[in-house]
């Protein structure tokens, strides 16, 4: 297959940056769209020219390090998969692709399509756990869970990180990162002594990282590879209206 | 939060709980709609009823109170949806080159500050041609009341004045397509099993407020005369 | 250079215990006083890191991608085990201890795997504690599965992402420590040498990979955890990112390296299907739980699969293996898969594949059920191959995957260099020549949350006096040495690129030292890897600069380490005239085929010492001896 390829540039993180084309030819269509690029870039090192930046790790859907936006969309047109595990045969033959990184404030870009991230982490950082230190837990059959809670605590726990809710929403809004990370901690028994001061942190720091608000328009759901349900974001405003109530009338302290 | 400029630091809130504010607000104003309406779709009951109606409701003692609870509802909801808007533009500062809709945002949920503005456009105009506008006597009555159909009435029989009523009301119910369900969601209403149902609501009570509303100048400017 | 495990006296049920008692501590107050290094944040790293903050040291912790959430554990699927016995099936630590004794081809450390399923009960509790969302049952209690090589449930899984659920756990325990200020933690900072202070492991030089910057770290001990090796074949199941260089750069500061010949091949893995490959994916091992592997009995059969009638299949595992059927451990399948397809039997364009079958479990279990328990699987194997699962067998073939070898250390976990401890896959302690399933999950986090923290203080505590001075000159020159050598890799000024090198040395190294090995065929690799490697200092092509974010630069150094680790390999694989695990050499096997050890040569551990680039490197042995299970041929039939 042959492919014209529209990749945004950018030198530095502070430098300007330009779209430019490559010319793309005799990729099958069982080559995955990073390995279409990694041909690109051999033959760009070839050339003596600088080869395209762009995160990856895994190639298999689950770490969260790679992401591009792809003709207008977060990891490219197919539903519920991640960049790396997107094939060349769902392009048209001949078609022209224009690669972005993801942009928003929180996400500066470092390199051509490399954004950083660490905005997560850091969100992760304020409240994203529950305190369990080393060596003193239960025994795990001491704390039977229901079957829905739990698989209500994994569906939200399956977030990759990997920031397509942001790229997607017309706010920059982390609300669906940070919706997931509430809801797989607030469901679970486990996490109920944390439950209020993590949320309000979390929101807190998610906010000072520069992340829009949620206007509840829902893009970031389609362009969650492991299908982050929106409701989430209800379960982090619910906890975040339940722990100010808490902590204004409770006693409770964040 | 500090960097996001002047207006955050008259009102600071994060994002959630300015969406909170915004989703009260937003509810109530629709809670005053409702009742709006319902007072003015006594018109169709004659001119009497109307004015009678509409009199108790100036005189009532407690207006005042409800004026200014109406205003600040207004305030509030205005001055969040600006500050809003500004975090929105500081928060993606370089735009992407190519966007497509992944499908689940609407034309009403992208358009809200636009309709928001229309709306807010509409209200200070309305108020300043209602409320403010001409004072008629009421004729047949004992007591001494404006005469609010009469009013209503005159202008409606305008078609430019009609027409900026009916534009506005079409906004005004794009605005409520995607404000009903979101304030749910914001206030951490939504669940799968009846997610669809409250979407429904929300389409539903749009489009009854936007007809009913516009209904009138509708009624009064094409058949009344 | 002496080898001593360090093993404690006693009988092996006390040993541990016994330990834990003996060693000496560092008081809470000390512990602030001592920085600790952890290089790696996968399941090992982020766990020793979360920990050992929580006793109070200081502690620096790097990894090579942009989050540490990110280390390659995330993609580990099938489950972790632990001898819980919650299925009352007469599960215990010693039958857990006897398993992967066995199934390591008795050629793994009593004392270390005796330890390792002591502890893996705590590492359930511990991870549930934490919010790892276990699969359970209607009950609410966790729920277990069965897994290659054993006959008891024994393994917990979350969904088809068990590794990524309890990675999650440990970076969020770490995250908690980053925010109390007792971690730092350095994201996209490569290691790129240790730093040696009177013959003690004092501290690494790193290159912040964003900037290009190159920077040194003191500590007073390193802790690595850095993971397997499996890229050295280049196309294997790890990470595009997993890499030997931090092992390697310690093995030429003197780190025996042990066993690198032990290398995992994964036997079910979604077949190559071109060059422009990047990885190759691996579909979780329970699968066997359900799936039925064959082959169309006549060779070269060209019927797609489903016209292929039941008598003319051959379920050659079941066949062969009629006690474990399906579930025979790794080496075992993989080595079938490969001699089924050497002997012509293969299906799929390039004949290099069998079939995993489950039209007989959805007839059995009903789609709702597969789908439950596989539909991520199918769904992922769809997405990559086109063909759907449901209505046409999975065509697999095996595939690198683990590393069983890797830097020596004592039962403290600590190397022969004094302060440098090796935690994890990066380590070779406790699988011998093969690791079970759900093994290495289990190991990682064993040996983070549940032995650093104890062996690290045994050290620690004689240095409380010690003042770390990072601008010494050791440190100095240390980062001279890296400057230099990033300076000659972007001074070739060739024409191939480092990928394409990579690329010839997988597969030497696949065709050579991978499933079957053989003395000529490692002779051959062996002339060909130095010639490789040769021309790689010669004629590679590396674009851009060091002062920059540079992805070419970055994997030119972990392809010129791959480069001599994959001589080590080879020649590891020579000297070890026997067949065990993972490792079968040709020569040596019965009649049957099977893999046939020597214990009366080989029960040992083989640590290879460098001593000079154009020297070849010593072979030291650790004996192993068994005091608690008897030698015996694995017989899986
Ligand atoms: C696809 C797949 C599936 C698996 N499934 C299972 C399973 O079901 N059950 C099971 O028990 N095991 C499984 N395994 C094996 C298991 O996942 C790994 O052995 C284990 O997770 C290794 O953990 P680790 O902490 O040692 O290393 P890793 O998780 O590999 O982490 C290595 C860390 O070191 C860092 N690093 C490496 N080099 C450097 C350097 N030079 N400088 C700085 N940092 C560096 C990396 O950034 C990373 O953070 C699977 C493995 C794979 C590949
Ligand atoms: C066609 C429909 C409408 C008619 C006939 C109508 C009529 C009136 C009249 C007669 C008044 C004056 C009452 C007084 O003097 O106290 C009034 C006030 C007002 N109307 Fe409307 N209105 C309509 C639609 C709307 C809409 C759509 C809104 C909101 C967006 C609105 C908001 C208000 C407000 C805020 C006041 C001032 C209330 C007060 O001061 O107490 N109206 N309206
Ligand atoms: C009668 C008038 C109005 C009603 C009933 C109303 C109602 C609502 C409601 C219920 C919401 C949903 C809040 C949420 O998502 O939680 C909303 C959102 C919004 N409103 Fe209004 N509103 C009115 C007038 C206005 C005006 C005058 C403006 C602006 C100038 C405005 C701007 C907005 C904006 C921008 C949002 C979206 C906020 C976001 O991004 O989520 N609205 N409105
Ligand atoms: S919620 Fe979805 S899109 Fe957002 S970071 Fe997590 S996995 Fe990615
Ligand atoms: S797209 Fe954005 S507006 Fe909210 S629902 Fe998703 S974060
Ligand atoms: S590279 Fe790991 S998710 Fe794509």
């Amino acid at each position: 297959m042959k492919f014209t390829l529209r990749i945004w540039r950018q030198k530095t993180p502070r430098g300007e940056g330009q779209f430019t084309n490559y010319e793309i030819d005799g990729i099958s269509d069982d080559t995955s769209f990073l390995e279409m690029i990694d041909i690109l870039n051999e033959r760009l090192e070839k050339e003596g020219k600088e080869p395209v930046a762009f995160d990856s790790d895994c190639r298999e859907g689950i770490c969260g390090a790679c992401g591009l936006y792809i003709n207008g969309t977060p990891h490219g047109p197919l539903p519920a998969t991640t960049t790396c595990q997107l094939f060349m045969r769902h392009f048209e033959d001949g078609q022209t692709i224009t690669v972005e990184p993801w942009r928003a404030a929180a996400f500066p870009v470092v390199k051509d399509l490399i954004v950083d991230r660490s905005a997560f982490d850091r969100i992760i950082q304020a409240g994203g756990y529950i305190a369990a230190p080393t060596g003193v837990a239960h025994d795990a059959n001491s704390l039977p869970v229901a079957r829905e809670v739990a698989d209500l605590a994994f569906d939200a726990a399956a977030c990759i990180g990997c920031g397509a809710c942001v790229a997607a929403c017309k706010n920059s809004s982390a609300a669906l990162f940070v919706g997931a990370k509430l809801t797989h901690l607030a469901v679970l028994p486990q996490g109920m002594p944390n439950r209020h001061n993590r949320v309000l942190r979390m929101v807190r720091q998610m906010d000072a990282e520069g992340f829009g608000h949620c206007s509840n328009e829902g893009e970031c759901e389609v362009a969650c590879p492991k299908v982050i349900k929106q409701e989430n974001i209800s379960r982090m405003n619910r906890e975040y209206f339940r722990a100010k109530l808490m902590t204004f009338f409770g006693g409770w302290t964040d | 939060m500090e960097k996001k400029g002047y207006l955050y630091t008259i009102f600071p809130l994060s994002t959630v709980g300015r969406k909170l504010t915004m989703a009260l607000t937003g509810l109530l104003l629709v809670g005053f709609l409702v009742m709006h309406l319902a007072g003015n779709l006594l018109m169709f009951l004659g001119d009497e009823t109307y004015n009678a109606y509409s009199h108790f409701l100036i005189k009532h003692p407690l207006i005042i109170i409800a004026e200014i609870g109406l205003i600040l509802l207004f305030l509030f909801h205005i001055v969040d949806a600006v500050i809003l808007r500004i975090t929105e533009r500081e928060s993606r500062p370089k735009d992407y080159d190519t966007k497509k809709s992944l499908g689940k945002r609407s034309l009403s949920s992208y358009t809200m500050i636009y309709s928001g503005v229309i709306i807010l456009g509409f209200l200070i105009f309305h108020i300043v041609t209602m409320k403010f506008g001409p004072y008629y006597q009421a004729q047949n009555s004992e007591i001494e009341m404006r005469d609010l159909y009469r009013l209503v009435v005159e202008w409606f029989s305008k078609p430019w004045y009609a027409i900026i009523y009916i534009v506005s009301m079409f906004f005004l119910g794009l605005h409520l397509i995607h404000a009903f369900q979101s304030s749910l969601r914001t206030l951490g209403i939504s669940h799968r099993k009846y997610l669809h149902f409250l979407t429904a609501v929300s389409y539903l009570l749009a489009i009854v407020l936007a007809i009913g509303f516009a209904a009138l100048p509708i009624y009064f400017w094409l058949f009344y005369n | 250079m002496k080898l001593d495990a360090h093993i404690p006296d006693g009988p092996i049920e006390d040993k541990w215990q016994r330990h834990k008692f003996e060693m000496k501590l560092v008081s809470p107050n000390n512990k602030r006083r001592f920085d600790i290094i952890v290089v790696g944040t996968g399941l090992a790293g982020a766990s020793a890191a979360a920990s050992l903050a929580e006793l109070g040291y200081n502690v620096k912790v790097f990894c090579l991608q942009d989050s540490p959430r990110r280390a390659h554990s995330i993609a580990a699927q099938g489950g972790i085990n632990a001898a819980k016995n919650y299925k009352n099936d007469g599960d215990s630590p010693r039958r857990l201890f006897y398993d992967t004794v066995k199934g390591g081809d008795y050629r793994s450390r009593e004392a270390n795997v005796f330890r390792l399923a002591e502890v893996s009960v705590n590492i359930i509790d511990q991870a549930v504690a934490q919010g790892v969302p276990f699969n359970r049952e209607y009950g609410g209690l966790l729920d277990n599965r069965s897994f290659g090589g054993a006959q008891v449930s024994r393994t917990f899984y979350a969904r088809g992402q068990t590794g990524q659920q309890l990675l999650l756990g440990a970076y969020q325990a770490m995250c908690r420590q980053i925010y109390l200020g007792t971690v730092t933690c350095y994201a996209h900072h490569e290691m790129l040498d240790l730093v040696m202070v009177n013959g003690e492991a004092k501290g690494i030089v790193t290159r912040n990979l964003r900037t290009g910057e190159l920077e040194t770290y003191a500590g007073h001990a390193v802790v690595l955890c850095t993971g397997g090796y499996a890229n050295a074949f280049y196309l294997s199941t790890n990470g595009q990112g997993s890499n030997v260089t931090a092992n390697w750069r310690c093995y030429k500061r003197g780190a025996a390296f042990a066993n690198p010949c032990y290398t995992q091949i994964h036997p079910t893995c979604i077949p190559v299907s071109g060059d422009h490959q990047s990885k190759l994916t691996l579909m979780s091992e329970s699968l066997r739980n359900d799936g039925r592997i064959w082959v169309p009995k006549k060779k070269g059969d060209e019927r797609s699969p489903r016209d292929i009638p039941e008598e003319e299949r051959d379920y050659y595992l079941e066949r062969q293996y009629p006690a474990f059927g399906n579930l025979v451990p790794r080496d075992v399948a993989s080595r079938a898969s490969k001699k089924m397809c050497d002997a012509g039997y293969g299906v799929g364009a390039s004949k290099r594949a069998v079939y995993l079958d489950f039209a007989e479990a959805l007839e059995r279990l009903g789609e709702r059920n597969v789908t439950e328990k596989y539909g991520n699987l199918f769904e992922m194997y769809e997405r990559i191959t086109d063909d759907d699962p449901y209505k046409i067998p999975m065509r697999i073939y095996p595939a690198p995957h683990y590393t069983m070898g890797g830097l020596w250390v004592d039962y403290n976990l600590m190397s022969n260099i004094p302060g440098l401890f090796v935690l994890g896959e990066a380590n070779f302690s406790d699988h011998g020549a093969n690791r079970l399933g759900a093994s290495a999950l289990m190991q990682g986090l064993a040996d983070g949350y549940f032995i650093i923290p104890y062996t690290i203080g045994n050290y620690l505590a004689d240095r409380l006096s010690e003042k770390l001075s990072p601008t010494a000159s050791e440190y100095v020159q240390s980062k001279q040495g890296v400057a230099e050598r990033i300076a000659k890799l972007l001074s070739i000024g060739g024409s191939r690129t480092s990928q394409d090198f990579h690329r010839e040395l997988g597969n030497i190294l696949w065709t050579h030292c991978g499933m079957a090995r053989n003395r000529t065929g490692l002779e051959e690799a062996l002339d060909k890897i130095p010639a490789l490697r040769e021309e790689f200092w010669k004629n590679l092509k590396v674009a851009g600069t060091g002062e920059e974010l540079n992805q070419s630069l970055e994997r030119a150094g972990r392809v010129a380490d791959f480069l001599e680790l994959g001589e080590l390999m080879c020649l590891d694989a020579l000297e070890r005239e026997e067949s065990c695990g993972g490792h079968f050499r040709e020569e040596y096997k019965t009649e049957t085929d099977e893999a046939e050890r020597n214990d009366e040569k080989f029960c040992h551990v083989a640590a290879w010492e460098y001593l000079g680039d154009s020297r070849k490197p010593e072979r030291h042995v650790e004996p192993l001896s068994f005091e608690n299970i008897h030698l015996a041929t694995r017989n899986y039939k």
